[in-house]
């Protein structure tokens, strides 16, 4: 789960981690305590602000009222303001980089540490890798350890020593939050030579959240779902709208399997109206739901199933799949790939419903008897 | 021989009693795997299908001190502790089966059995299946018939997939290792390469991936380190997935750009892997090499040893 920066300060003050005050501007009225110049900052889960215009000093309340306005109407990737936040103008001297991230690949939470901040820390990390420290921290911070490994940078003694009281609190934060990301670019030295965060970026491993409380302070702009998209979510099923001109619903229990079953569709000449994940821990009443979706669907004329019972049941799915073909009335031609634990009632069930079925054949076969269904369709090298 | 299991590996399950361990414990019982004891605190003394409950895996272990190897499968806020207690007490091979199980805790797991030397196939499994011999995991075992050709997954049903096809084709697996699904896990595609690459009963390798993280192309880099002789057919998931919205910098710049299809497809391809476009297409790339090497790809007669 992903914070804004407000968010993500808030978080940082009460691991100690000293911040710059950020204060809402929410409606007309200029709320007391801000002094010009002052920066406007817009709150949006997307990096790049300053490049896009959601960063701007303003001189006057005038300026502010008019800047405010323009920031709202920014979006970036798709992600729109979620509000705007007004920042003292501070005294910098020096911007530094610190954060902390789940490095996948060595299997560790790794420390990202740079005196040369200021700019694109992806551009640092490209061209100049060596001014920018990577440091294990995956059993904690090691103060010592971190000190000998950032002496390349000839910090002054003092300096060296508030980086690393900083370091050792977002370390701790980083553990505290099961952040998979906490990033403060700029940590920013002012001129009485005090470090202090003046932006924040915190993401939340999702697996953690029912441990974690919600820090959420702004209600965001629920992204735009569909119709589809709302109702499986209601049922705890995952729906994800694929090519609107799609005639093709699928119906998958996996995501690994519904990505391939996605992918030979398209391989085939096909086009993917949706992918539906059933997920695992499956019910009847849960194929019930996704196959009423998909029925209800009035974009798809074909329906795949593609199922494994592993941890999920092949007759437990049929029944659902079943209840709902029967019950709402609305036929489609529908082609099932259903194997695993209880195969053979399932099968059963699907022929009782005049499915047509590849019972030992691959995706590809069960997606070429689809294509042949629809008339026509051959293989697309070109996707190769 | 074979990978991580055979005939002789005796097993233990933590969380033995709980709905789905029940299950499991039936089907494992049933597949002829030497699923010796089951562990779950407070729970000591009963039976589940016949197999006897401990408190904890050590008591297990001094009845049983045969047991390395575990499966576990209880509720994710106990993984964490359930792990790290197993590993202390001595198993040496863990499954975990568990999905959605924080990653601060899978990193401790992981770094954990690093230190003692065990292995840790998962968070998000089906866990290990050496067809004909044993299964440590979760997959129905009739659909994966037994051969010499290993197949290495992120993700289960495409493990279940590949092996049915396979299996129903006429071909046989040697070992199949479910990696797991998550951004933090035990073993990797590398690491498991790596054993089939020494094991006299894999001839043949299947590697499936999906989009996202670094394991096929550290596995190609593998494959060139171990200039492996063994052929090795690629499939990886999600060609025409939405892109995912990235917020973190810092996550960009550790993974160095690597993550996407294309990345991958070339990566492998460098180390002279078949990359397939779908697994239909996977298999008949199998049946033409077999065809054309004489090779003894095809399925052997299943049977429990």
């Amino acid at each position: 789960m992903d914070y804004l920066e407000i968010e993500g300060k808030a978080q940082l003050r009460r691991f100690g981690i000293p911040t710059n005050d950020s204060i809402l501007l929410d409606g007309d009225e200029i709320p007391e305590g801000i002094h010009f110049p002052c920066v406007l900052k817009g709150q949006i889960l997307a990096g790049h602000r300053g490049q896009h215009g959601a960063v701007k000093v303003v001189k006057s309340e005038e300026e502010l009222r008019e800047t405010k306005k323009a920031i709202e109407q920014i979006s970036i990737n798709g992600h729109v303001m979620e509000g705007v936040i007004a920042c003292n103008f501070l005294p910098i001297a020096e911007e530094y980089y610190l954060g902390l991230t789940l490095d996948v690949k060595n299997r560790a939470m790794m420390l990202l540490f740079t005196p040369f901040g200021g700019m694109e820390i992806e551009d640092l990390a490209e061209n100049e890798p060596e001014k920018l420290l990577k440091f294990d921290c995956t059993g904690g911070f090691d103060a010592e350890a971190f000190r000998t490994v950032a002496a390349k940078f000839n910090l002054a003694e003092a300096r060296m020593n508030q980086v690393i009281t900083f370091a050792e609190k977002l370390t701790v934060a980083c553990f505290e939050l099961d952040a998979t990301t906490i990033e403060i670019n700029p940590l920013a030295v002012l001129e009485d030579g005090s470090l202090m965060a003046i932006d924040s970026k915190l993401v939340i491993d999702d697996n953690s959240l029912y441990r974690q409380g919600d820090y959420t302070l702004l209600p965001k702009t629920a992204q735009k779902k569909s119709k589809q998209e709302e109702d499986a979510k209601a049922h705890d099923l995952t729906y994800i709208e694929l090519d609107p001109e799609g005639d093709i619903g699928t119906m998958a229990g996996g995501a690994g399997i519904g990505m391939a079953t996605m992918d030979t569709i398209r391989h085939y000449g096909g086009r993917v109206n949706n992918f539906l994940d059933l997920g695992g821990g499956v019910t009847a009443e849960k194929t019930y739901q996704a196959m009423r979706i998909l029925l209800q669907n009035k974009e798809t004329d074909y329906i795949l199933v593609n199922v494994f019972g592993g941890i999920n049941n092949c007759a437990d799915m049929a029944e659902g799949i079943a209840r709902a073909y029967t019950e709402l009335g609305i036929k489609k031609p529908v082609i099932v790939k259903s194997r695993g634990f209880n195969q053979e009632q399932g099968w059963e069930i699907y022929e009782k419903l005049g499915f047509a079925q590849t019972k030992y054949g691959t995706t590809d076969e069960a997606v070429q008897q689809l294509m042949k269904l629809k008339g026509g369709g051959t293989e697309n090298e070109h996707s190769n | 021989m074979s990978i991580l299991i055979d005939q002789n590996t005796s097993m233990l399950m933590i969380g033995i009693t709980g709905k789905q361990g029940r299950i499991h414990c039936k089907r494992t019982v049933e597949s002829g795997a030497k699923l010796l004891a089951g562990v779950a605190p407070g729970k000591g003394g009963q039976e589940v299908e016949g197999v006897p409950v401990f408190e904890t895996v050590a008591q297990a272990r001094e009845t049983f001190p045969q047991i390395t190897a575990g499966m576990l499968i209880v509720p994710r806020q106990f993984v964490k502790d359930a792990a790290l207690q197993a590993l202390k007490e001595g198993i040496r091979l863990l499954v975990i089966i568990t999905e959605f199980v924080p990653v601060m805790d899978a990193l401790q797991i992981v770094r954990a059995a690093n230190e003692c030397g065990a292995k840790v196939i998962g968070p998000n499994t089906i866990g290990v299946i050496s067809p004909g011999k044993s299964k440590l995991g979760i997959m129905p075992d009739y659909i994966y018939g037994k051969g010499h050709i290993g197949i290495i997954s992120r993700s289960g049903t495409l493990t279940h997939e590949t092996a049915s096809n396979l299996t129903f084709k006429g071909f046989g697996l040697s070992t199949c290792v479910g990696i797991g699904g998550d951004s933090i896990i035990g073993m990797n595609h590398a690491d498991v390469l790596e054993l089939m690459a020494a094991d006299d009963d894999t001839d043949a390798v299947v590697m499936i991936g999906e989009i996202g993280g670094t394991s096929e192309e550290m596995a190609a880099a593998k494959i060139k380190e171990l200039g492996l002789k063994k052929p090795v057919f690629a499939y990886i998931a999600g060609m025409y997935a939405p892109e995912n919205k990235r917020m973190g910098h810092a996550g960009a710049i550790v993974s160095g750009g690597m993550g996407t299809v294309k990345s991958k497809i070339a990566a492998l391809e460098s180390a002279g892997v078949t990359v397939c476009p779908t697994l239909g297409k996977l298999v008949e790339a199998i049946d033409t090499y077999n065809r054309k090497s004489n090779g003894r790809l095809q399925s052997l007669e299943p049977q429990i040893d």
